[in-house]
């Protein structure tokens, strides 16, 4: 039976609550702002009089957005290069960390310096573009799932997290004649869905936001994702060249207006998925409920 | 959980005669015996083996640009070997230690001011018992994430403004002069970072949710047991519990400090705020613009990579000696 | 869903989808960016005519086109009719325009499989040409371009500033000599502010300070605040150098580099001229006359000023006016916006330079494998008249139509049903493109949009007569393209001295610093500048040589 609060919790519930209605202000207001703007009248999104509530109402910037029918099939890319990615992405990183989580591998050192002088030392983009023009992979899908496969930072977090597993787990399923791949998919990975919720969170996220590699790799437009299309949409300013300004000075004006509705439209999927991958790291406790 | 210790046992070489032929076979018949125990890591470990030798190591000899006269025509290989000469052009400049201060500044504040605040977050976060409270807290937290930069710096620059910006019409109700804060160089840091920790601690938090519900539930049924209460099970659970990420994510942020963000930065200063602002990257980029040759680019690269390599060994070594959490 | 079952589905779709992509993965069935032949039929033209080609496909490597919506790869009417017309089939290979340098800069970096034309992402193509990876071009354009040869012959200054140092020609340029008449570059003012306070037109330094005075404490806007920003100027600290008319300073196009009367090139910035233009725009700023983010705003800044009604003066090209006074009228105001004299002083009449000669440089690769066709290719679209009907006005019938043997706007374009701006409108049809075009050259047998434009827009007509006879050639016009060396040397001298000149004048004009002139100039000194100027007097005299 718990316990009465005691003041001092009183007070550290009060401050906990007071810090969290200040972050939900600082934080859903700029996202409150770029709604307003996407959705007002051109005119006061270019004079910048909206603060919160928008002012007029204009659809025009998200007609923009999809009056190419080209939008869907840019869609139905992003939605394959982030499942197919993410997956290839989830998998190969679980590959990677479990290994270099287990302290009887004997070249567990080695292998993290391996992977870890790859988060510093690059050849750049000449080779990589040489590389995926001489494989083949130039001009399809392989070029967006195959070059970013795996982050050499996520898979060091997730190494981290495998190492919390218990050993007497692992030795009971040596004892029951299990091999590593089985105790990986049947012991460590159950136990980790925090984490692997997390990777899923980052790589989907980062797929579905990539266009560089699509830009440098993919010029044919049946192939590219949302991302690029969004960008190609958009007019950006150009501050450098003087003839960029003499070709773009004249634009209706609908145009400011467009970086705020494509914010909400690369974000809107995500707010919709998110809560299913929510519920493995804010709930919490799988784990107890494993014990075997 | 406690804190694991994962370093990797040192192991002793055996007693070999010195200077004979012996030694090798000795190297290479333990290496084979290795490989032949953990046969089962090494197929696990295999697909992700092959990924990086194919897409990172066959392409590094293009870190080779950075001492070459680059000619397309003639390849990365072929073009003409011109030793250090890139890489004195950048350290020439008059402006090199200012950048190079700048850089690290900028980066240094956002990770001395940015780094515990996703970590103070997410145990605030979970100290909330109301379920719907705090997921829905959690996701908005995270949605300046999402905001593109240009959005975010048009937004700066309004709520600043001299003349009618928020800011100063705020300081201006205790008397204070506007501030024209994207002119002065003094505000520049600040500026970046603050804006930098409001955009990124609530997604930077997820990681440290994760680990926290990774923690053994019966560790806090025991805690509590021992009289524990919130601050105590923060103290003797929950921390210790997450330490081992929170001090991986510590090397690998200080193993990256010279790559500031420089996007945000080209958005962000002006030739007003040079002695603040300039950092490494946008000097590059201004340098580009006239004349991109890929030499010089390259150049500038491996030196913020080498630099970012010594402050990794350091602090992984300093973690090492100090925690039982290291990279290696 | 079990743990086990939930990773045998991501399994399995992993596998499913790996296998789906496989069978279908090259959709296109052409996976190379280079041209590609059909069958080569190809009939020589004779001299004038256009020569009519079959079955060749060229591909071309350049910035999607600037009205976003309406991309080049998606059929548009003007390039459907100039293949029929030519026979050859344009794949274009297109990036969005602000992201098209990089890409194409790590393309030709990497230097294979290069499209056979492309628009080349650097300032000048002397760099590409010395690498090899452009082909030089007179010897087609002899052989088989004669419209580009007659407009080489009739525009010779055109011509000249083309050529590389080593007298040979490698890319194409579009030509805008016309567009510096009719649509010039300069400061604009309201002119509706002006009248509302009974002053008179500024023209001398002083005269704009109290113009710019008047606006900020006599109310121009009416609303009874004192809101206003007198001086908003786009480009930053470029653009206050266009103040530098009143002291003979040529700072904007010619950023300070400009020949004195003996033909020596001077970097006027240095000048103790410069030094009294910083001096007053110091004063304006210290007295609120400028706007204090003038470092920080971007045009968007800019245009919402205006349109909220607070800002006197700007500058721009001219074409904007439209554009402002429609925003503002959006917004419920009738301003007027105008272009105004540029400043004048003792001994110093007033100018604007003028934007050009030449815009953009257009070359054939050397991975192509029909530079024949490529040349006849840009002779039709870029040398002859019919091809620069088509750059220049669209489509007859619907974009323009035929007055009295004169092309005319029709409204489609100058009132476009859907709201799309002039250019836009032309551009929707694929007009006014990313590849070599001219517009309005001095070239009398080419079509000339501008004087189309402005028959349209009275408006536009009377601002452009305004100051036609106050503009003059910037320092572009007068020098030929740098040598490879040349380049690396000004480009490793330039960071850092624009560096240290950018932040030195603007902590002067924003009073952060005390101006120290003669530190200035010493540092500048000290830093190469003389060398620069040095690079620029070589291309000068070259130049001025031919």
């Amino acid at each position: 039976m718990r316990a009465r609060k005691s003041v001092g919790e009183r007070i550290g519930d009060g401050i906990i609550y007071a810090v969290m209605w200040v972050v939900v202000a600082v934080t859903l207001y700029p996202f409150l702002y770029v709604v307003s703007m996407s959705i007002s009248d051109p005119v006061y999104v270019i004079q910048k009089t909206i603060w919160l509530l928008p002012k007029g109402f204009s659809l025009k910037a998200y007609e923009k957005v999809f009056e190419n029918p080209d939008v869907w099939t840019a869609y139905l890319n992003t939605i394959f290069y982030t499942v197919a990615g993410t997956a290839i992405n989830v998998v190969m990183t679980m590959l990677g960390a479990y290994p270099l989580s287990r302290k009887s591998f004997f070249a567990r050192k080695q292998v993290m310096i391996f992977i870890v002088i790859t988060m510093f030392f690059s050849g750049g983009l000449i080779p990589m573009f040489l590389l995926v023009q001489n494989l083949g992979l130039y001009n399809t899908r392989w070029a967006i799932l195959l070059p970013g496969a795996v982050s050499a930072f996520l898979i060091i977090v997730t190494r981290t997290f495998f190492q919390s597993i218990p050993e007497h787990l692992h030795e009971s399923a040596k004892l029951d004649g299990a091999g590593e791949f089985s105790i990986l998919w049947r012991i460590v990975a159950p136990l980790s869905m925090p984490i692997i919720a997390v990777l899923t969170l980052f790589y989907a996220v980062g797929q579905w936001n990539s266009f560089f590699p699509a830009l440098l790799y993919l010029p044919d437009v049946r192939l590219q994702p949302l991302s690029l299309y969004l960008i190609k949409v958009l007019i950006q300013n150009s501050t450098t060249m003087m003839e960029d300004m003499a070709n773009q000075s004249d634009r209706s004006m609908y145009v400011v207006q467009l970086k705020y509705s494509l914010i909400i439209v690369a974000i809107l999927p995500i707010l919709a998925v998110y809560p299913f991958l929510q519920k493995y790291f804010v709930k919490g406790v799988m784990i107890g409920s494993l014990k075997e | 959980m406690g804190v694991m210790n994962i370093r990797t046992e040192v192991k002793q070489p055996e007693a070999s005669i010195p200077g004979s032929a012996h030694r090798h076979p000795n190297l290479f018949l333990r290496f084979a015996k290795n490989v032949r125990k953990d046969i089962q890591f090494i197929l696990i470990l295999l697909p992700v083996l092959i990924y990086y030798i194919i897409f990172h190591y066959v392409p590094m000899y293009g870190l080779l640009i950075a001492f070459k006269d680059f000619q397309p025509m003639k390849g990365i290989l072929g073009s003409e070997w011109i030793g250090f000469q890139n890489f004195s052009e950048f350290f020439d400049s008059i402006y090199f230690w200012r950048l190079l201060r700048n850089t690290v500044l900028l980066s240094l504040y956002s990770l001395i001011w940015g780094f515990p605040v996703p970590i103070i977050f997410a145990l605030m976060l979970n100290e909330l018992k109301e379920r719907f409270f705090k997921k829905a807290v959690q996701t908005i937290s995270y949605l300046p994430h999402f905001i593109s930069l240009v959005v975010v710096v048009g937004m700066i620059v309004t709520f600043t403004s001299p003349l009618d910006g928020v800011i100063n019409i705020f300081l201006g109700w205790f008397g204070i002069g506007p501030i024209n804060f994207l002119s002065e160089p003094g505000w520049f840091r600040t500026i970046y970072v603050s804006s930098g920790i409001w955009q990124s601690f609530g997604w930077g938090s997820i990681i440290y949710l994760a680990a926290i519900a990774g923690i053994n539930p019966q560790l806090y049924e025991a805690a509590e047991m021992d009289g524990a209460r919130r601050w105590g099970k923060i103290r003797h659970v929950t921390l210790p519990g997450i330490m081992p990420t929170i001090i991986i994510l510590f090397i690998l942020n200080f193993g990256q400090l010279m790559d500031v963000g420089f996007e945000k930065v080209l958005l962000l200063y002006n030739p007003a705020t040079y002695e603040t602002g300039d950092i490494i990257g946008t000097f590059v980029y201004r340098r580009g613009v006239l004349n991109a040759e890929y030499g010089y680019a390259a150049a500038v690269g491996l030196f913020n990579n080498a630099i970012n390599v010594c402050l990794l060994l350091t602090a992984n070594y300093l973690s090492r000696k100090v925690s039982e959490t290291s990279l290696w | 869903m079990s743990m086990k079952k939930a990773y045998m589905v991501i399994l399995s779709t992993v596998m499913a989808l790996t296998a789906t992509l496989t069978a279908c993965s090259n959709p296109s069935g052409k996976d190379d960016a280079s041209g590609k032949g059909g069958s080569a039929g190809e009939a020589k033209g004779t001299e004038g005519q256009q020569p009519v080609l079959t079955g060749v496909e060229l591909s071309y490597g350049t910035a999607d086109n600037y009205y976003a919506p309406k991309s080049l790869t998606s059929g548009l009417p003007v390039w459907n009719e100039i293949e029929k017309k030519t026979g050859i089939r344009i794949k274009w290979d297109v990036t969005p325009s602000a992201q098209y340098a990089d890409t194409m800069k790590l393309r030709l970096a990497a230097g294979q499989n290069l499209p056979d034309m492309i628009s080349i992402p650097e300032p000048d193509p002397v760099n590409l040409a010395q690498k090899g990876l452009i082909i030089p071009l007179d010897d087609l354009i002899a052989k088989y371009a004669p419209n580009i040869q007659r407009y080489f012959k009739a525009s010779p200054d055109v011509a000249k500033a083309m050529r590389a140092p080593d007298g040979k020609l490698y890319a194409l340029s579009s030509d805008v000599t016309g567009t510096a008449y009719a649509d010039p570059y300069g400061l604009l003012i309201r002119q509706d502010w002006l009248e509302k306070l009974g002053l008179q037109e500024p023209k001398t330094l002083d005269d704009w300070y109290n113009v710019l005075k008047a606006f900020k404490e006599r109310d121009p806007n009416g609303n009874g605040k004192a809101d206003e920003i007198p001086l908003s100027p786009e480009a930053n600290l470029r653009g206050l150098g266009l103040f530098g008319s009143a002291l003979g300073l040529h700072l904007f196009y010619s950023e300070g580099f400009y020949p004195d009367k003996n033909g020596k090139i001077q970097y006027q910035w240095m000048d103790e001229r410069a030094h009294q233009l910083i001096l007053w725009l110091n004063k304006l700023y210290k007295e609120g006359l400028i706007d204090p983010q003038f470092m920080t705003n971007t045009d968007t800044e800019v245009t919402s000023g205006i349109t909220r009604n607070i800002i006197g003066v700007t500058n721009h090209f001219i074409n904007n006016t439209n554009r402002f006074n429609a925003a503002q009228k959006a917004a419920g105001v009738n301003a007027s916006w105008q272009i105004a004299l540029p400043p004048s002083g003792d001994g110093y009449k007033g100018f604007y330079e003028k934007y050009g000669p030449i815009s953009g440089w257009h070359a054939i690769t050397k991975d192509s494998k029909h530079p024949e066709a490529a040349i006849k290719w840009f002779d039709y679209v870029y040398g002859s008249k019919e091809g620069e009907m088509y750059m220049n006005f669209g489509i007859e019938g619907q974009s323009y139509k035929m007055v009295n043997g004169e092309p005319q706007f029709t409204d489609w374009t100058s009132h476009n049903p859907e709201g799309l701006s002039f250019n836009e409108a032309l551009r929707s049809l694929g007009a006014m493109p990313t590849v070599a075009w001219i517009r309005s050259a001095t070239d009398t047998s080419l079509p000339n949009q501008m004087p189309a434009i402005l028959k349209q827009d009275p408006y536009l007509q009377k601002q452009a007569d305004k100051v036609k006879n106050v503009l003059q050639d910037s320092l572009l016009y007068m020098i030929g393209l740098p040598t490879l060396e040349e380049s690396k040397q000004t480009a490793k001298l330039m960071t850092d001295i624009k560096t240290y000149q950018d932040e030195t004048l603007s902590k002067f004009i924003l009073g952060q610093t005390p101006i120290d002139w003669s530190k200035f100039v010493n540092t500048l000194k000290s830093l190469g500048i003389d060398q620069i100027i040095r690079n620029k007097q070589a291309q000068y005299d070259r130049f001025h040589q031919k």
